[in-house]
């Protein structure tokens, strides 16, 4: 597989057609030039990939990120909130800050992806329930107004400059129901926390699509690296019970990502290759696995409070991003790779054939008879 | 169109030609029948066309419910945990 990708990176020429915005981002391949008779018999069309490039590049794997650990400090604060809004006060506090903070970050990520920024709120024109990338457009759009609010909300009304607005502070924060504020951003939340994995299972790229594992192994990664920011943020803090619910909560999370992860891998076979194989394999198998996943869950049960509460969870943000990050990127060499694309044999649920002959020949690679008849 | 279709596959195999089959006809897998169809005598990727193509949409729902499962889960387990006592 390797060969071929290598080839194909270096071969297939790509235009870049000042015209046209797409090409721009995403290659097109000069079929004319690449398609010569003596790749016939190679997988693909002629050896060229039959799926384009993803243009989803850092903007895309840092946004999965910041928004995983937005929305996955959100949740965790609100439930914190439920149960008492008092004892944990500076959690929830330092909290709101943190989803608003990083939460901020996200929709400039989105807009600078786009082929025309100036349009992204054609986007918000529509309600498109196939479209996870639409659902996720919405979620955000609810979330940033919930969470910005309730950032609003906790900034203390002594750090207000004037009398009149130290007043409406003191007023909001009596009158307005933070709690039930909470609840109403909670399904917003937990889409955020959902989607994009489900986002990336809905598109044709093989590394992506071919398991039903990868929203969970990302909702979870994103949950992880929200109580891992908020470890970090209430590092010294005297209430022993919130590091140890927090650190449990790591090792409930951990457990829920590495059965993703194997779950993912399984389902997904040799369509996932390019994470353990491609150019992504040492920053996923070392980074997200290793590093973000396997070391945080030994370092947690160390004595010493330093690696426990603060090397713990900054290894566990660093392998959600290194996740997101490979994942991302891996997708690239996934749709270059023709001979993936074009297997079209087995599905995820194992049906779907098209022909004269029972469907238990039909898990002949889609090549094999390309050699035959051309 | 599909009438005709199926006249000319059914007059072809008459003539012996048995292996002539109407391709994007019928709903399969994934898919509902085509809008367009295509008379073919081999394999569907003899003639570059996918033999069991996947439709992205078809899993959303099964898709969505495992990712919502594992935030909702994760989410009630922080309920357990944050009603925990409060030492020191």
């Amino acid at each position: 597989m390797a060969e071929v990708l290598d080839r194909n990176l270096a071969e297939v020429q790509e235009h870049d057609d000042k015209r046209d915005v797409f090409s721009q981002l995403t290659p097109v391949y000069d079929i004319q030039s690449a398609a010569n008779p003596d790749r016939l018999k190679e997988p693909g069309y002629y050896g060229l990939p039959i799926l384009k490039r993803p243009f989803w590049k850092w903007e895309i794997a840092l946004y999965f990120f910041f928004e995983g650990v937005s929305a996955g400090s959100y949740i965790l604060c609100t439930m914190a909130g439920l149960r008492d809004k008092t004892r944990f006060e500076d959690l929830i506090r330092g909290g709101r800050f943190l989803s608003f903070c990083t939460m901020v970050l996200c929709p400039p990520l989105l807009i600078i992806d786009l082929g025309r920024p100036e349009r992204f709120h054609h986007m918000l024109r529509i309600w498109k329930k196939t479209s996870p990338m639409n659902h996720g457009a919405w979620a955000l759009t609810g979330y940033g107004t919930v969470a910005s609010f309730l950032a609003l909300l906790g900034l203390k009304a002594e750090w207000m400059p004037g009398g009149a607005l130290t007043t409406a502070m003191r007023l909001a924060q009596r009158w307005v129901p933070e709690r039930v504020i909470g609840l109403l951003g909670l399904p917003f939340a937990w889409t955020m926390v959902s989607y994009p994995g489900v986002l990336l299972e809905s598109t044709a790229n093989p590394l992506w699509s071919r398991s039903h594992f990868l929203g969970p192994l990302f909702a979870s990664s994103s949950m992880s690296s929200g109580a891992a920011a908020l470890t970090l943020l209430n590092y010294g803090s005297k209430d022993h019970g919130l590091h140890k619910a927090l650190t449990t909560f790591e090792d409930v999370a951990t457990v829920a990502e590495a059965a993703s992860v194997a779950l993912y891998l399984g389902e997904a076979k040799k369509a996932a290759q390019p994470l353990w194989k491609g150019k992504q394999r040492v920053l996923f198998l070392v980074g997200a696995i290793g590093l973000g996943i396997l070391a945080p869950a030994v370092l947690r049960r160390s004595k010493s409070k330093v690696v426990r509460d603060a090397v713990a969870p900054l290894l566990t943000l660093a392998g959600s991003l290194a996740l997101k990050w490979s994942v991302t990127y891996a997708g690239q060499e996934s749709a270059l790779d023709p001979a993936m694309a074009n297997f079209n044999g087995e599905t995820i649920d194992g049906k779907a054939y098209w022909g004269p002959t029972a469907p238990a020949t039909a898990a002949v690679p889609a090549n094999e008879g390309a050699t035959v008849a051309l | 169109m599909k009438d005709h279709a199926q006249k000319r596959v059914e007059q072809l195999q008459a003539e012996g030609q048995s292996d002539a089959y109407l391709y994007g006809a019928e709903p399969a897998g994934e898919y509902s029948a085509l809008n367009s169809f295509f008379l073919l005598k081999d394999k569907a990727s003899v003639y570059n066309l996918p033999e069991a193509p996947r439709r992205a949409a078809a899993h959303l729902k099964k898709n969505y419910l495992f990712s919502f499962a594992a935030s909702l889960a994760l989410t009630a387990v922080s309920v357990l945990l944050f009603s925990g006592e409060k030492h020191g």
